[in-house]
């Protein structure tokens, strides 16, 4: 079964030619969800994510067979998806010669009409609390928030100290906190 | 309890510290088309095989300024042959004669007078002798002078050949 395939395995079968396309449709069957929810979360406009995590699975096609497993396949995994989505903003925000306020507010006018977001008024007012947050900040949370991953685990994702972080996630949560309270 | 764990939303501090955000579902608001993971891993690996190594699916932000300038430089191009195609007719338009002295100016005397000839052997002497200017058709100096005089009186008056022709 291919969910029992672990991600060493995986890998030898990338590196090798004649079993690469079927390794590789494993691992994105395996971590396309967490992938583009991560991605989702700082784009939030879904065609968008889309692109993203296309460009996230490409680079990880070009770069896998020379992954030295420093660190687990999916922190090297989720370290690409942000950086891919910080790359994603960086451009929105150059394209549109505005300040980087001016993307936040973008993306909360995107949540109005979005085809897909299906939460009630007080999950988008959430959202909208979110996107007020610094880019890395909004990372932190969503990490922490909504996936509960250890800050350890974080920590080698993001390259950041445990400490920064969980300061990082505790700043986050009064400015959301005070948001919600003010709107 | 300690600074540190201070430091730590956990669930009850959560609640105790962030009672809106902790009354708030966690459940993901946020929706995907149907069956976009049941696709996704095929179109990617297609992807990957179309673009290849080396090259990349989407615009960096050099190319989507490349791409922006490449947009600007048709645009560019179509004026600047606009341009051309005017600046090449405009002169063309400019040079054109605007008046039949000018028309005149460029066809060889000779001719003129040689269609004159042709048409008006027998050009009535009185209507000439309503010229203006003395001696037109005395012996001039040059013949040449007494047609470049017909001529130019002829043009002048816009007299019409087949009057002269059919007078008395």
């Amino acid at each position: 079964m291919e969910g029992e395939i672990n991600d060493s395995e995986l890998l030898e079968m990338f590196r090798v030619e004649s079993t690469r396309n079927h390794a590789f449709h494993i691992l994105v069957t395996k971590y396309q969800k967490r992938v583009y929810w991560q991605v989702r979360r700082i784009i939030i406009d879904h065609d968008d994510a889309n692109d993203v995590v296309q460009n996230v699975f490409l680079k990880v096609w070009k770069n896998l067979g020379s992954f030295k497993e420093a660190s687990s396949l999916y922190t090297w995994l989720y370290r690409i998806a942000t950086n891919e989505s910080l790359t994603f903003l960086k451009q929105k925000r150059a394209n549109m010669y505005v300040p980087f306020d001016s993307v936040s507010r973008s993306l909360s006018r995107k949540l109005e009409d979005d085809a897909y977001f299906s939460g009630d008024a007080i999950q988008k007012k959430l959202q909208k609390a979110i996107l007020t947050l610094p880019e890395k900040q909004r990372i932190v949370f969503n990490m922490k928030y909504y996936d509960n991953i250890k800050y350890e685990a974080m920590s080698e994702m993001l390259d950041t100290s445990v400490g920064a972080l969980k300061a990082s996630y505790h700043h986050a949560v009064k400015k959301i906190e005070a948001f919600l309270k003010n709107n | 309890m300690s600074k540190k764990q201070d430091i730590l939303p956990d669930d009850e501090s959560l609640k105790r510290e962030f009672p809106l955000l902790h009354s708030i579902s966690k459940e993901n608001p946020f929706s995907v088309p149907e069956s976009y993971f049941d696709s996704l891993p095929s179109e990617i690996l297609e992807k990957c095989h179309t673009v290849g190594n080396g090259s990349k699916s989407f615009p960096t932000k050099a190319e989507a300024i490349l791409t922006t300038l490449l947009s600007y430089k048709w645009r560019l191009l179509t004026v600047a042959g606009c341009a051309a195609i005017i600046c090449i007719f405009v002169p063309r338009l400019n040079n054109r004669p605007v008046s039949y002295e000018a028309m005149v100016q460029t066809i060889p005397d000779s001719l003129i007078v040689k269609q004159l000839d042709n048409n008006i052997a027998d050009i009535n002497v009185s209507t000439l002798e309503e010229l203006q200017e003395p001696g037109l058709f005395a012996k001039s100096k040059s013949d040449s002078a007494n047609t470049d005089q017909i001529i130019a009186y002829l043009i002048d008056n816009n007299v019409s050949v087949s009057e002269i022709e059919n007078e008395p």
